[in-house]
């Protein structure tokens, strides 16, 4: 509230007069019908208040009735968030936030705030960035009361809490913090909760903020929350004995305490058969650590290792190379920008027209660059390759991450080779061992291993194999179902 | 900030001090074999084969030779030939002319290719039979001349009978008490490579050999063949027929009797093998038994004849003195020495032959 004191030239002491500063704005609304049978003067910002609730609600109300006194009218009206006061700090903000202000003198200093917020949303969709085939196809809207509703029908237990806070000085958003007590670490809901409480900022956008701002180390290229667009991914998580943070105004949740394993698994893995979710899963690390080694392997073993090189694999690659006049860094280093530069082009685009600057980069660009001798087609393929299997990360953010950390490799594999690979490898390692997510370690299941959560890293097992909360989470409650109940399968005959 | 800075600094001045020379693969001459001629009394001519590989992916041959009184001062001259810095790390194949393995032994020039980081031990060494730097100037298709050779190498050894060999078991062999080294002989016979036999060394220098007829059975009680083929002579009703006897393989079993005063050592030699051709009319069980008989007989003979001759030239190929060694506690190679000539070698072959295909009538 500081902000607007200080931008205001006089203080307003009287409700008439506060009414008077907030006319300045054009969609403020103010009128007065004294013939009624109550007299009455209603203000209201138009923009913020739905004008059906007015006419279906109030005043056909105040039309009809004779109303003498103030309270009379808070129990005439049919709404439930009806409330007398006279603070006009309250009536400020409230008005702000999408209520009427009812009086029933003009010179009066008290008056009845009726919630009357207009609740225009985006309709629920199909998830967009975590798009499944099989599951559920509901993702989470912009408005916050919407997206609880979608996890408290997923988890309709009285020991699901929601603690709310109003976060940024001047955008006031609601942020929600989520879990379940009892199962949920106390430790980690206290770190959350202060993190949350803590945050000193003016504006929040969307959740990404929150996630920026509460995270254990702000200057890591990984993501050590989650983010999802799936209230079933949310639901899942809780029941485990994590944290969901939501953000009013964004469709993403943030998860945490999480692990780096964890950025790999889709929602999707737990849909199909473990069989096939285990290799979907190994299939996506193989992908990210191609990802991010074949390139700087590539140039290393061309600048300094071609012993390395299979002597039937030699023909191709040196006839390939043969009219290329740049070294090999080079070369990779522009067809990786290349790449990320059709990315970045295809992203700020309109989908359709996206999707053409995308063949006409892919197919004419890289074909000229090959046919023209500028790069090799081995280099074509293996940078393509490897920005694709980029982009089999299930989370949007991490597979951000992979492709920026891919660049110091490369820079190192040109200095010193595969000894430079090594060096960048080593400082990889280096850095996720130190990171936590609230707190936790990063590297869970691997450093310090934990062989109980390696059955839903890098593999799934099936679900009846794992009857304990991850112990990663430090989950008060670590039992998610009865083993033994769960081995026991009787035919109906039995 | 500070502590930033002088990060980067360090990151900058190792990574621009510490590189190594970069070897930017299109830009190499790559070489795939080397080989070595008598040039004179003190002078060898060094030559390299390097593929070149054109645009249309066909490879051709580059030889780039030199002379000089050392292999690493040939090797030397090399890179003075050429346009692009001339690189070892590829070497499939070295190759020493007779003369030069019989005058001079090979010695010096194994020491240079295994004193070399970039050169794995499993490179391949052969005696040439004529001219070494002819025999890698002939252009084979396909492959430059290095690969090619390597290539056929390694498949007679593989199929058939040349012994396994490369530079780690030769170095092997050469180093260790009671073992002598030995090495295929190749020619270049028109256009092809062609196997003629094998050479035998005492220490460095090649003292003897045999000719490809008796590769098998020399094979055979060197090491264990995986698969082979033999062809015998046999008599069916006056007339000469052959047999063909395919996939052969064989485990040997060595017996020391009295290590400790005069060694007595009995090779007991298994052979199976399946017959796969018959010149005559049928095959039945009589046959067999007469086939398994003669190969027997004749594997026999010609181990026996190998071994006499190689006890006569005071060569140890077969690595008995490592036999006995290994089971003797206090061995002494000078006594050995003395022994050797007079060692009683037993060879016993068993041969059996478990299949003779689908379609002719079973005998078993």
């Amino acid at each position: 509230m500081n902000w607007f004191k200080k931008s205001s030239k006089k203080e307003e002491h009287t409700l008439p007069q506060v009414l008077e500063y907030l006319k300045k704005s054009g969609d403020f609304l103010d009128f007065q019908n004294p013939q009624s049978p109550t007299p009455y003067w209603i203000s209201y910002f138009r923009s913020l208040v739905d004008a059906e609730i007015i006419h279906r609600d109030i005043l056909p109300y105040l039309n009809k009735t004779t109303i003498k006194k103030i309270e009379e009218l808070k129990a005439a009206l049919p709404i439930e968030n009806v409330m007398v006061t006279s603070d006009l700090e309250t009536i400020r903000q409230m008005m702000l936030s999408g209520c009427v202000l009812i009086r029933l003198n003009e010179k009066d200093q008290q008056g009845v705030l009726v919630k009357a917020e207009m609740n225009k949303v985006r309709e629920i969709s199909i998830p967009e960035e975590e798009f499944s085939v099989v599951g559920p196809k509901e993702s989470f809207v912009e408005s916050i009361t919407t997206n609880l509703n979608l996890i408290r029908k997923r988890l309709p237990v009285p020991e699901l809490e929601i603690r709310e806070f109003k976060l940024g000085k001047l955008s006031k958003t609601r942020v929600a913090v989520i879990y379940i007590s009892g199962i949920a670490n106390e430790e980690n809901i206290n770190t959350a909760l202060q993190r949350v409480g803590e945050i000193e900022i003016h504006q929040i956008l969307d959740s990404s903020y929150v996630s920026q701002l509460i995270s254990d180390n702000d200057n890591s290229p990984f993501p050590q929350l989650i983010d999802t667009e799936r209230p079933d991914r949310v639901a899942g998580v809780l029941s485990e004995g994590s944290i969901v943070i939501l953000v009013d105004g964004s469709p993403h949740a943030l998860i945490g305490p999480t692990t780096l394993v964890k950025f790999f698994s889709a929602l999707e893995d737990y849909f199909l058969n473990w069989q096939l979710a285990s290799v979907l899963r190994i299939l996506r690390l193989i992908a990210v650590s191609f990802s991010i080694l074949i390139t700087p392997i590539y140039v290393a073993v061309l600048n300094y290792h071609y012993e390395l090189i299979p002597k039937d694999l030699m023909a191709t690659l040196i006839s390939s190379r043969d009219f290329v006049p740049l070294p090999p860094f080079l070369e990779a280093l522009v067809l990786e920008l290349t790449i990320e530069l059709l990315r970045e082009a295809g992203a700020r685009l309109p989908t359709k027209v996206g999707q053409t600057i995308g063949i006409v980069g892919g197919i004419v660009i890289g074909t000229a660059s090959v046919e023209a001798g500028l790069t090799s087609n081995v280099m074509l393929i293996i940078v393509a390759l490897a920005a694709l299997a980029s982009f089999t990360t299930p989370v949007y953010k991490m597979s951000n991450a992979i492709r920026l950390i891919r660049f110091p490799f490369l820079v190192l594999a040109e200095l010193w080779g595969m000894i430079g690979i090594s060096i960048a490898f080593i400082f990889l390692m280096g850095h996720l061992l130190r990171l936590t997510s609230f707190g936790r370690p990063y590297l869970e299941p691997i450093y310090p291993p934990r062989l109980e959560d390696l059955k839903d890293a890098f593999v799934r097992l099936p679900f009846k194999t794992q009857p304990k909360r991850p112990v990663q989470l430090q989950s008060q409650d670590t039992v998610k179902f009865s083993e033994k109940a769960a081995k026991e399968k009787k035919d109906i005959d039995e | 900030m500070k502590k930033f800075i002088i990060t980067i600094l360090v990151i900058c001045i190792v990574g621009y001090f510490g590189r190594i020379d970069k070897e930017i693969l299109d830009d190499l001459d790559i070489v795939t074999a080397v080989g070595y001629d008598y040039k004179g009394k003190r002078k060898i001519e060094a030559t390299v084969v390097s593929p070149i590989i054109n645009p249309d992916k066909s490879i051709s041959n580059k030889t780039i030779s030199s002379v000089g009184k050392m292999s690493k001062e040939a090797l030397y001259f090399l890179n003075q030939k050429s346009p692009n810095p001339v690189v070892n790390g590829k070497i499939e194949v070295a190759l020493f002319s007779e003369k030069l393995a019989k005058t001079r032994g090979v010695q010096n020039y194994i020491d240079y290719v295994h004193r070399d980081p970039s050169i794995g031990t499993r490179l391949i060494l052969a005696v040439v039979d004529g001219n070494v730097k002819k025999m890698l100037g002939e252009s084979f298709k396909d492959f430059d001349s290095g690969t090619y050779i390597q290539k056929q190498i390694d498949q007679n050894t593989k199929n058939g009978f040349i012994p396994t060999n490369n530079l780690h078991l030769f170095l092997s062999a050469y180093y260790t008490e009671g073992a002598d080294p030995i090495l295929p002989i190749i020619e270049l016979r028109g256009k092809k490579i062609n196997i003629k036999g094998l050479a035998f060394f005492k220490g460095s220098k090649m003292v003897d050999s045999i000719p490809y007829r008796s590769m098998f059975a020399f094979k055979s009680i060197y090491e264990n063949i995986e698969n082979a083929g033999y062809t015998l002579k046999t008599k069916d009703k006056g007339k000469t027929e052959y047999v063909s006897i395919q996939g052969i393989r064989t485990t040997k079993v060595y017996r020391v009797k009295n290590e400790q005063t005069t060694p007595e050592i009995t090779l007991r030699l298994g052979i199976k093998g399946f017959l796969r051709e018959y010149t005559g009319d049928k095959v039945n069980q009589e046959l067999i038994d007469k086939s398994e008989k003669i190969m027997a007989k004749k594997v026999e003979k010609d181990a026996e004849a190998l071994i006499r001759r190689f006890q006569k030239k005071g060569i140890d190929p077969l690595a008995w003195g490592e036999q006995t060694r290994s089971r003797t506690r206090h061995w002494d190679q000078k006594k050995w020495d003395q022994q050797y000539k007079n060692l009683k070698i037993n060879v016993e072959v068993d041969v059996s032959i478990f299949e003779i295909g689908i379609v002719d009538g079973s005998p078993f």
